[in-house]
């Protein structure tokens, strides 16, 4: 709007503006847009999206203080550095928590002192979103088509991380945890949920934004983790192979309904799907540059990986086999950089490209070098962890491996020895299997991951002749690093058949997005006679990215998202048309008198209970107890109560789930059948969940 | 960023190569697809529907505006505006077309289809030179600024959320009461005739003849996207012709002023014809202004054609005529764009053109009128057959609302104290047009010749509408309500645009006024939007799109107790016939009833059988009724006004006390059966 010549004085524009300000005022005082209620209630809501944008800005600005990554794209600094900061700040939340509290000052202070002192860090940082516009307008009509796409995805998760929290794993401990520590006020061993052993950085940022904004945040971070892996896969694919396969390669990684609808769960898997592709890239980097930096880095992400999940080890095994497989067959003289701008018209092989013949004994220190400083920052940087466990159970790998006090050997074995799911062909057709019949919330797989990963990325090998020297590394890096994945995963679901969930390795899952990228611009290259491939391919993407958004926007308005944002839907109502029953019994405990202690059986998810319940967090609570007690109601009961429990939380058809399970025997039903006509009902769920006193 | 590749892969095996990674591709999508089924059949089922809807909309606006293109090139206008002109003028002529062919040969969906396709075809080219017209669209936004783009994105955004509500059932009461049950009425029936149960059949009915066009094509739904199309064509036609004359925040402003108000973008998906007047008003005032600029009488011509059609969509919509003569005859304030001055003998002969045209135009529905009741102003003015002078005396003699204050200051209480759906002004009309509207004068300085001629035009066109708007508030407390005048809100949009243009130019001791202005249209358009999407979640809308709770269902949830009674009706026994009292919405009834359209029927009845009970139930018994339905909360609330007389009331409970209750829907609404 440009200024006009001047055509009366100042009066007139203040007369001007008063009048504007009065009809404004006077119209809304007739006609108020919304109550005061639902004011509130949004604000609520921006404050949960403020919170945890400014824990991601400092996470960020720490991370650009300590790693400038000056050669690397803006989005993949972001990305890159966000994900530093926020695995130090994981750390630095576990010890602060430990040692001083959880409290909401403490959570205050650990935002706006580092925040005051990395300021000029902190919006260095968020000006590197600015790379997302030239991505956007390099991106063609495509690429705009999927970028709108995407944001209508990430805005979607986002709206559903605002209503209370549902998915199972964030009610039993990703929530669960966080909310014990906040109740307790500090962080510390919780005997009743065995996954208090499991590595915790997603935790302790949850329970930090639980304490600085409410339940609701934890979930708002989490689909952050979300946005900033994006935003880094972008950058790394538009530097490395277009801008149209970025957004390709984003799209591939969200078309499929789980993932993409795990932005909002409020889990960690998208947490290390950041460190992920931290590892990938900084290994990547190595391998043209060989700097012991990139290592190092490559080795912190790892670290940062195992300290989210255990599974995320993965990332950390196919980084090894990485440094190995290209220390062995690498370039023979690897130059210090290898120009990623190198433009290659594909008439012959870019320098650095020469592949020299495996040499094992004059590269083994070489590669026994870089595994070791890989090896040692992973080790240092996931140490606190395994401290953690070692102090406060005896056992660094608690709740695996070893029997401690409140982890028996009989636990142990009960949850450890499920037996493989399905055949070999899950094992050797991994890639297949995993996408095709892998569907959200079912045995096996569990994750509906979309076809577009293996469509694409199954294609990744194509036109390979013709690619630069640096696109051709990068896509034997890639290759390799999912191969080694692939390996792991397959023999993991043969050991148990907990272990063949797509969920557990989703860190490999950004690399498999490049791979896809490469596959779709291999195809937009291929030329068919008379027919346009690549247009094909784009149908086929935007095909499948349009019914995933469908259906996770069918899913959305299914869970009334929209009426709970609008003050329309209370939070009981949200959790009572979503969880059911559950949610009544959650709130039949939470109407029990002071003091009550819940016991419950054949119910894991305690997230809405804590402290006043005990979940039956691995649903071993009364085949465990039963015959520690050798069948005897009375001092099971005496046992109970010894515990501070009054109450007992049924969950019936729980019970009816694990009926045909042959490790248990009739006797444990028998004595079960026994104890409950002994006990008092306080309040029955239509026979679903039934809440007891106990005598 | 790395430079591609260059080149595509060739080889000699490049064909079976290809069709292998093909075939790979649709394996791999055929196989996910297999496992993972991303939609219900039902949902499929309905997502075609919806397409299907829309499409049909979009097809009936392309041929009318092929049929306009065809007619009026309209070389001279802004492309945006001179597109929703001629889809303007092809509506009109279409409705007319349909009126005499649904009267003469008949309504169905087989003639709906051949019309469509025959207009496609007979006018490809100037659907194809419409179509190309609204390339402009994204140039125009490409080269706003970040207002600009601000200000189209929450347009865009109210306008999706009107998309979503027309494409659920139609709720809002004349839709329900007439706008959709006449087309329906003439569909079931096969033609378009008058229907002497409905007074609301003597209205001119441009808009009820499109909409029974696109019912007969893809449904009931397609109706109230038409209906959203028509206000769409009018806010970029408005918009436009703003950036054209006052500038392009000008012109992005006017738009937001009209979409600024709950009333005015929630009515998009009503099913109304409000819009469709709106659409005809900016087509009058856009060709008068041509022609005042000098450019010849078919201007004039077709102002008047478009003025005729506005009052054959809407009686009320004859302000916009009124308005134009008053622009005719006071046409030589200004000079022409030649300079010269009109003689008086000149204005009155323009007049005559004008009001020619407009006859021409607007007879159809007179003559329909008279040849069916006698009066070709029914319901109107004189009694005929089913329109007794009882009735006429119930139906016009609606106390004033408010006092003198609502007619000498209007446009303000128009503005703040006109609440949807509450009695009066009954619309939110959004602040913009009177904060901004007000202050069109400061444009005058800062916009050239041209612009200043459509402003004393807009001028001249604003004051007379709110001239005859008091006036007739002031007859009576239905004629106050600020719906009945769209017909003229494009004009008012424009002067809001060109006050949001004159504000850009106002210093104030380097305050950027502009700035601020432009902060407080955004701020508007985003608690209307807040209002409006708060509003779709509340009736569930979104569930209702996505297939995921029944029609039913929906009716239910946002009509209450009126579509269990109307629902439960579908239970009767086969050949009943139902008489309902105190509602006057009947588009629902499946089974055969018969709406009390202006909600006179228990006065004219009781009435004009001297309240004999047993004489009232012989006459219902011999019109073939066998139930009534009763809105009882509705009498209740009439009662309270005291409007009737105690023995209405009496004869009332006489009658009642002999019917036999049948069902009871929550005390709301009661089902008896006629001994």
């Amino acid at each position: 709007m440009m200024r006009e010549k001047r055509i009366s004085p100042p009066l007139i524009g203040l007369l001007a503006a008063l009048w504007m300000i009065g009809v404004l005022a006077a119209y809304y005082w007739y006609h108020k847009p919304f109550t005061p209620e639902l004011a509130v209630h949004l604000l609520g809501l921006g404050g949960q999206v403020a919170v945890s944008l400014a824990v991601i800005g400092l996470a960020g600005g720490l991370g650009a203080r300590l790693a400038p990554l000056a050669g690397d794209p803006p989005l993949v600094r972001m990305a890159l550095q966000a994900g530093l900061g926020l695995g130090l700040l994981g750390v630095v939340y576990l010890v602060l928590g430990a040692a001083i509290g959880t409290a909401a000052w403490l959570g205050w202070l650990l935002l706006f002192l580092p925040a005051i002192l990395l300021n000029r860090n902190v919006w260095g940082w968020f000006r590197q979103a600015t790379g997302l516009v030239r991505l956007y307008r390099g991106g063609g009509g495509l690429g705009r088509l999927l970028a709108w796409g995407i944001g209508a995805v990430l805005l979607l998760a986002l709206l559903t991380a605002l209503a209370p929290p549902l998915k199972f794993d964030s009610l039993v401990y990703h929530l669960g945890l966080p909310r014990a520590y906040l109740a307790m006020g500090q962080v510390r061993f919780v005997p009743g949920n065995m996954y208090w052993g499991m590595p915790q950085t997603g935790e302790m940022l949850y329970t930090w934004a639980i304490a600085l904004a409410g339940t609701k945040t934890f979930a708002v971070l989490g689909w952050a983790f979300g946005v900033l892996t994006l935003i880094g896969l972008a950058g790394f694919i538009e530097s490395r192979i277009s801008a149209r396969g970025a957004w390709v390669g984003c799209a591939a990684l969200v078309s499929g309904f789980s993932l993409a609808s795990a932005l909002s769960w409020g889990y960690i898997d998208w947490l290390v799907m950041l460190f992920g592709i931290g590892v990938f890239v900084r290994l990547e980097s190595w391998s043209r540059g060989r700097r012991s930096k990139d290592l190092v880095l490559a080795g912190i992400f790892a670290g940062f990986a195992l300290g989210t999940k255990y599974t995320a080890g993965v990332v950390a095994l196919a980084g090894i086999a990485l440094i190995v497989l290209e220390g062995f067959f690498g370039p023979v003289n690897a130059p210090r950089t290898l120009e990623i701008t190198d433009p290659g018209d594909g008439s012959a092989p870019a320098p650095g490209n020469e592949r020299g013949r495996p040499d094992t004994k004059s590269r083994f220190p070489g590669i026994l070098r870089s595994g070791i400083v890989f090896g040692l920052t992973l080790t240092l940087t996931s140490l606190p962890w395994w401290l953690k466990n070692l102090l406060a159970t005896g056992n660094p790998f608690y709740p695996f491996v070893f029997a401690t006090e409140t982890m028996s050997a009989f636990r142990l074995q009960f949850y450890q020895g499920l037996p493989p799911w399905g055949g070999w062909e899950n094992a050797l057709l991994l890639p297949w299997q995993a996408t095709i019949t892998g569907v959200e919330a079912a045995a096996g797989f569990g994750v509906s991951a979309g076809p577009l990963l293996l469509a694409l990325g199954g294609l990744s090998g194509i036109g390979w002749r013709r690619r630069r020297g640096d696109q051709q590394q990068l896509l034997r890096n890639a290759w390799l690093f999912c191969l080694a994945g692939w390996i792991v995963w397959a023999l993991a679901g043969r050991l148990s058949g907990l272990l063949i969930q797509t969920r557990l390795y989703l860190g490999l899952f950004p690399v498999l997005a490049i791979l896809a990228a490469a596959g779709f611009e291999a195809l937009e290259r291929f030329q068919w006679p008379g027919v346009r491939l690549g247009r094909i391919a784009a149908i086929a993407v935007l095909v499948v990215f349009g019914l995933n958004l469908f259906e996770l926007t069918g899913q959305a308005v299914r869970r009334e998202v929209p009426g709970y944002l609008f003050n329309q839907v209370a939070d009981s109502d949200y959790l009572a048309q979503n969880l059911g029953m559950y949610a009544l019994a959650m709130e039949a405990v939470d109407e029990l008198p002071e003091g009550a202690r819940v016991k419950m059986l054949w119910e894991p998810r305690g997230a809405y209970c804590l402290p006043v319940c005990e979940p039956d967090e691995i649903l071993d609570a009364w085949i465990t107890t039963i015959r520690e007690h050798g069948y005897d109601v009375d001092a099971v009961l005496e046992a109970w109560r010894r515990d501070s429990f009054t109450h007992l939380l049924y969950y019936a058809s729980g019970r009816e789930f694990y009926a045909q399970d042959d490790r248990y025997l009739p006797q444990d039903w028998q004595t079960l059948d026994d104890l409950l006509p002994q006990l008092e009902t306080v309040a029955d769920l239509n026979g679903i969940y039934l809440l007891y006193r106990l005598p | 960023m790395a430079k591609p590749a260059a080149g595509r892969e060739t080889s000699p095996a490049a064909t079976e190569i290809g069709l292998g990674l093909f075939l790979w591709l649709l394996a791999v999508l055929g196989a996910y697809f297999l496992y993972h089924k991303p939609l219900e059949a039902s949902q499929g089922i309905l997502l075609f529907r919806m397409a299907l809807q829309v499409a049909c909309a979009l097809g009936v606006t392309a041929a009318a505006g092929g049929l306009g293109s065809r007619i009026a090139p309209l070389n001279d206008f802004p492309p945006l505006a001179g597109a929703a002109v001629q889809a303007a003028l092809g509506f009109g002529l279409l409705a007319l077309l349909i009126l005499s062919v649904g009267a003469v040969l008949g309504v169905s969906a087989w003639s709906g289809w051949l019309l469509l396709l025959g207009t496609l075809v007979s006018f490809r080219s100037g659907v194809s030179r419409w179509l190309s017209a609204w390339k402009t669209l994204p140039a125009v936004f490409a080269e706003s600024g970040r207002f600009g783009r601000l200000v189209g994105a929450a347009l865009a955004l109210a306008i999706g959320l009107s998309l979503f509500a027309a494409l659920a059932p139609p709720l809002r009461w004349d839709s329900l009461n007439y706008h959709l049950v006449l087309p329906l009425a003439y569909l079931e029936g096969g033609r378009v005739a008058f229907l002497p149960e409905n007074i609301f059949s003597g209205m001119p009915q441009g808009g009820e003849m499109l909409y029974t066009w696109s019912i007969s094509l893809a449904g009931l739904e397609t109706a109230a996207l038409l209906g959203l199309v028509f206000g769409v064509l009018a806010v970029v036609g408005t918009a436009d012709f703003a950036r054209v004359r006052f500038g392009r925040a000008a012109g992005w402003a006017a738009g937001a002023a009209l979409l600024g108000g709950m009333s005015l973008s929630g009515g998009l998906a009503w099913g109304y014809v409000d819009w469709l007047a709106a659409l005809y008003g900016l087509g009058v005032f856009a060709c008068l202004d041509e022609w005042g600029g000098g450019k010849g009488r078919r201007y004039l011509l077709l102002a008047g054609a478009l003025a005729g059609f506005a009052l054959g969509a809407k009686y009320t919509a004859g302000v916009a005529a009124l308005a134009s003569c008053a622009w005719i005859l006071l046409a030589g304030f200004g000079k022409s764009d030649q300079g010269e001055a009109r003689p008086n003998t000149a204005r009155l002969r323009n007049l005559v053109v004008f009001l020619l045209a407009l006859a021409l135009t607007s007879l159809p529905w007179w003559l329909k009128n008279w040849q069916t009741t006698g009066n070709p102003f029914f319901p109107f003015f004189f009694p005929t057959a089913s329109m007794t002078p009882l009735r006429q005396e119930l139906l016009q003699g609606q106390a004033v609302h408010g006092g003198w204050e609502n007619a000498l200051l209007l446009p303000w209480q128009a503005s703040v104290t006109g609440i949807e759906e509450v009695q009066g002004f009954g619309a939110s009309l959004g602040p913009l047009l009177l904060a901004l509207g007000m202050l069109s004068w400061l444009a005058w300085s800062a916009v050239g010749e041209r612009g200043k001629r459509t402003l004393r035009a807009s001028w001249v066109f604003g004051v007379t509408a709110l001239l005859v708007w008091a006036a007739a508030g002031r007859i009576s407390g239905l004629l106050i309500q600020s719906r009945l005048y769209l017909v003229v809100f494009p004009i008012f949009g424009m002067l809001a645009g060109a006050g949001f243009r004159g504000l850009i130019g106002v210093p104030w001791s380097g305050v950027r006024l502009g700035r601020i202005a432009g902060v407080m249209v955004l701020l508007v358009l985003g608690l209307n939007l807040v209002e409006t999407s708060a509003g779709t979640v509340y009736r569930r809308v979104p569930q209702q799109t996505f297939g995921l709770e029944s029609r039913d269902a929906f009716l239910v949830h946002n009509l209450g107790e009126y579509a269990r009674a109307v629902q439960s009706l579908d239970a009767l026994p086969p050949g009943s016939r139902v008489r309902m009292l105190w509602e006057a919405r009947s588009l629902y009834c499946r089974a055969p009833c018969e709406a009390d359209e202006v909600l006179d029927e228990w006065i004219v009845l009781a009435r004009g059988h001297q309240y004999d009970a047993a004489a009232i139930l012989g006459a219902w018994r011999s019109q073939g009724f066998t139930h009534v339905l009763v809105f009882s909360h509705g009498a209740e609330r009439i009662r309270a006004g005291g409007r009737f007389q105690p023995q209405d009331w009496a004869a009332w409970e006489d009658v009642r006390a002999q019917l036999e209750p049948a069902a009871d829907f929550g005390g709301v609404y009661h089902l008896y059966r006629i001994p």
